[in-house]
């Protein structure tokens, strides 16, 4: 009979001892992820609010912009920023057109 | 896309009974029809029963895209809240053009008169649970409510904690109207945010604009 008193005791004492390991683990595990969210966010610029535990911005007096176009998609360009654009393009036809000639050569230079 | 539908609906959550801070406010992913669009929500002017919401609508990527709208309320208690005043602002244009009235309220979908809630009991009628909504700025128990309208079911979540907007996520429902389904989740709360648009800027509105709002309406 004390034998059998002895199991259940300690039966009951380990299986709640396992349970109190279990939740200090998920609780360990839970402040673990909260750090690392709070990494995460800070890397993304946003800050943790410690209050809520939601994703905070400071967007620090910014306008708030997502991009340079306008919602209408439409591709409207003014013709001084035409004319820039095509500059710049015709600037990088030359370079590559440069650098190919002096790769060829060099090619016929080691040939 | 049908911006104007989504600007009024949340407009409910702007002119609760929070108070409303400056330059503060929240910024969701909205997705509509396969396509997720940032709209942000914050605060452009709050002085005595004048209210300035400002909202950014905003795609990024390659083909990324900006426009404002702000709107000018008055807040009584008495007769409620009423739009005085509208403007909206393109990433290309220099000057913000004001908005004519029949832009304010749209003839389909949520309307705004919907959720200019005033009174605690109005909401109340709505009232489904509190629930723990996982949402992309985290999680959070939030009051959940169900609205009915002409064939849309509207659920939405709210929480005092996201102040002064108010909104944790929005799901819109529609076997009948395909551009009625769509859905809005909070990512993240905002702080100093400068208003894109000066109302004493305004000009008239031009007829590209007015263009615009119209595709926008009948997409």
């Amino acid at each position: 009979m004390k034998i059998l008193m002895t199991l259940l005791v300690v039966s009951f004492s380990t299986s709640v001892l396992s349970k109190t390991v279990t939740k200090r683990q998920i609780d360990d595990l839970e402040r673990r992820m909260l750090i690392l969210e709070q990494k995460v966010a800070k890397i993304a610029g946003s800050s943790m609010d410690t209050t809520t535990g939601l994703k905070t911005k400071d967007v620090n007096n910014q306008i708030k912009q997502a991009g340079s176009r306008d919602i209408s998609s439409t591709p409207e360009i003014s013709e001084s920023q035409r004319v820039e654009i095509m500059k710049t393009l015709e600037g990088y036809k030359d370079k590559k057109a440069e650098s190919q000639k002096l790769l060829d050569e060099l090619m016929n230079e080691d040939f | 896309m049908k911006i104007s539908k989504y600007v009024l609906t949340l407009l409910l959550f702007s002119t609760s009974v929070f108070a409303f801070n400056k330059g503060e406010g929240s910024e969701f992913v909205l997705e509509t029809e396969g396509q997720k669009v940032g709209l942000s929500i914050y605060i452009s002017e709050a002085k005595d029963k004048n209210l300035g919401v400002e909202f950014h609508f905003g795609a990024g990527g390659i083909l990324s895209s900006n426009m404002w709208q702000q709107f000018e309320m008055n807040v009584d208690a008495k007769s409620g809240i009423q739009i005085q005043s509208g403007y909206i602002k393109t990433g290309l244009s220099k000057k913000p053009e004001k908005m004519l009235r029949e832009h304010f309220y749209q003839n389909e979908g949520v309307q705004v008169q919907d959720f200019l809630f005033t009174k605690e009991e109005e909401i109340s009628k709505n009232f489904i649970g509190s629930e723990t909504v996982e949402i992309p700025a985290g999680s959070i128990i939030a009051k959940h409510y169900r609205k009915k309208h002409d064939g849309q079911t509207i659920d939405f979540w709210i929480s005092d904690q996201v102040k002064p907007i108010g909104l944790v996520k929005l799901v819109s429902k529609s076997g009948t109207k395909k551009t009625n389904n769509y859905k809005i989740e909070l990512s993240s709360l905002l702080k100093n945010v400068k208003p894109a648009i000066n109302p004493k800027e305004a000009v008239p509105m031009t007829e590209k604009t007015k263009r615009l709002l119209s595709r926008a309406k009948t997409q």
